[in-house]
């Protein structure tokens, strides 16, 4: 697609994401109508305290939250792609997101139950392990040089290594499985000014980083020695964009819990319409991805009310499919 | 252009490189030859610093290339590697464009002239013709001349090859090494690359270097470097050496060194 009918193709994303947002922000459980909805957007005088809390306190802080959050694993899961020189690493596949949920777990036995700000100590731990994970992967990655089959098979051990002992865990505190269980399936149900306050700023900043690294991530997506000859200091650019797709993604996870797949599918997805140039990638897959996350977490919320579906488990239902379309369109 | 000073390399198995000292001819195509492992391709990733080299044993211009940054060195010198799978849908004019890294700031996009280099470079080796479509989808040769287009395009005075048609058909081997001895006389462009046709290299190189266990074992005009004792000591085989009647350059014929049938 070329440049203006990619550029058209942004606008078009762009208002549907508005709409959708407008949407999501306009339905629910509680029983507000629409004019009510659309005047606590800017009047709050006429309207009943308790609807004004539904729609400013939580339904307005989860719209947004989907959508920050949504960008941000889809850039930083189109970045991991450019490191690892593979369509299908992502935080999820990597064992980013299974070292997450067992600080997660951890935090949640030995009952760290401090809060710091709006983030619980299990959130802390999970984010933390996530950086940790990272670390082990990068160091795994220099271990087997530039070999991203075996990586993706470390990613799976390290996956089902986290795993085990969440499971090890959860068996020997029986009683708080339904915690650790909760905690595994990311949702928006807890969403608030308060965790958007930190997401966001952090988020947009990882964002920009890594948009304004959009010539190194295509020059290291073809290839290291090929980076290094154009002039690109390969180890500090790797550093600085796994740094800050790594914070991306540990905010993400200590926001709204685990949500596999969106880092997959959007920036495969996207480059099936944008190509693989990542000055043109990045910003639609930044779009489709709050465009996507915020979808299926009002499907989640609405397919089933009152009883909602966690976000995670939507994407996964998605996900996992296309995963494996991805593989066998591969070959 | 490039000296080696001393240069010797080692990796965790053992030493590839000894003691070379060479400089290479500035404005000139270069021939490295040489048997399997006796540590071309490594030559070629240290005066390129793709390896991590010591210090003061290579100098572009003069200047040591430890010294020198990778943006430094990416102005001076372009390298076109053996193996180039891309993994992801980029297209031809996405790839050749990255050439460009060098010339541009942080936040500044390809300007025309950019763009104009590109399609220049991808013009002069006939790749201009598919310049949107995917590299995955191209053949070995059209990619081989993608490659060199974006080599080209970083406007460097230097351009490495490693092996650049060792995988392609006469006619595009041919094709190839025009495009490159054409860059080289038009632009005055040094390129050094690493062949393994002997005959090829004797045809489009004005130096050749005759590799041999780590080390240089020979260094001159074709006519010089490819007799009959070199070839026979180096690569252990019976070779006949005649003229090429059309080009002048020696030419070989080889018989192998295990049978006495000829």
């Amino acid at each position: 697609m070329g440049h203006r009918s990619l550029y058209k193709f942004n606008i078009g994303l762009a208002c549907f994401l508005i709409a959708l947002a407008f949407f999501s922000y306009t339905i629910g459980v509680a029983d507000i109508s629409f004019t009510d909805a659309v005047r606590a957007l800017f009047d709050t005088s006429a309207l009943d305290g308790a609807h004004i809390t539904i729609l400013r306190g939580i339904r307005l802080p989860r719209v947004i939250s989907c959508m920050v959050i949504g960008m941000g694993l889809s850039v930083a899961g189109s970045v991991f792609q450019a490191l690892f020189k593979n369509q299908l690493a992502e935080p999820f596949i990597l064992g980013i997101s299974s070292g997450a949920s067992l600080g997660a777990a951890l935090a949640i036995i030995y009952s760290f139950d401090f809060y710091f700000y709006v983030f619980s100590g299990a959130s802390i731990a999970a984010a933390v392990f996530s950086v940790i994970t990272v670390i082990f992967i990068l160091f795994a990655y220099k271990l087997v040089r530039h070999n991203t089959g075996t990586l993706l098979l470390i990613g799976s051990s390290i996956s089902l290594f986290c795993s085990s002992i969440t499971t090890l865990l959860i068996s020997i505190h029986a009683d708080k499985i339904k915690n650790i269980t909760q905690w595994s399936i990311g949702s928006f149900s807890n969403a608030g000014w308060q965790k958007v306050y930190v997401t966001l700023p952090i988020i947009f900043i990882g964002v920009i980083i890594i948009f304004s690294f959009h010539r190194e991530l295509n020059a290291i997506s073809v290839g290291e020695s090929e980076a290094k000859s154009f002039g690109v200091p390969v180890e500090k650019s790797t550093y600085i964009l796994l740094l800050a797709s790594s914070l991306i993604v540990a905010v993400a996870v200590a926001s709204s819990g685990i949500i596999g797949f969106v880092g997959l599918i959007i920036p495969n997805a996207v480059r099936m319409v944008s190509g693989a140039d990542f000055k043109k990638l990045l910003p639609t897959s930044a779009l489709a991805g709050a465009t996507l996350l915020l979808f299926c977490d009002t499907v989640g919320r609405v397919a089933f009310a009152p009883s909602e579906m966690p976000v995670g488990a939507v994407t996964a239902l998605i996900g996992a499919p296309f995963f494996l379309y991805i593989i066998l369109k591969r070959g | 252009m490039i000296r080696a000073e001393n240069l010797s390399f080692k990796y965790n198995g053992g030493e590839v490189l000894k003691n070379i000292n060479i400089s290479f001819k500035p404005g000139a195509v270069t021939g490295i030859i040489g048997p399997n492992g006796c540590g071309k391709t490594t030559l070629l990733k240290n005066i390129s610093k793709q390896l991590s080299i010591s210090e003061k044993t290579v100098f572009v211009e003069g200047v040591d290339i430890k010294k020198m940054g990778s943006l430094e060195i990416a102005k001076k010198i372009a390298l076109v590697n053996q193996n180039n799978y891309i993994a992801f849908e980029f297209t031809a004019i996405d790839v050749v464009l990255m050439g460009r890294f060098a010339h541009l700031k942080r936040f500044q996009r390809e300007s025309r002239e950019d763009v104009a280099i590109a399609y220049e470079c991808m013009r002069k080796t006939n790749t201009f013709e598919f310049k949107d479509k995917l590299v995955r989808e191209l053949s070995g040769g059209e990619l081989q001349r993608v490659m060199i287009a974006r080599a080209l395009c970083q406007k460097a005075d230097i351009i490495l090859l490693d092996e650049p048609v060792s995988q392609l058909d006469i006619h595009h081997q041919m094709e190839i090494m025009h495009i490159i001895k054409e860059a080289s006389i038009n632009e005055g462009l040094s390129v050094i690359m690493v062949l393994h046709d002997l005959n090829l290299a004797a045809q489009y190189s004005d130096e050749i270097i005759l590799m041999k266990n780590g080390g240089v074992f020979k260094k001159g005009p074709p006519a010089e470097v490819i007799n009959k004792p070199n070839i026979e000591h180096v690569y252990s085989v019976r070779p006949e050496i005649i003229k090429n009647p059309v080009t002048g350059r020696p030419f070989i014929i080889y018989y192998d060194n295990f049978s006495n049938q000829i």
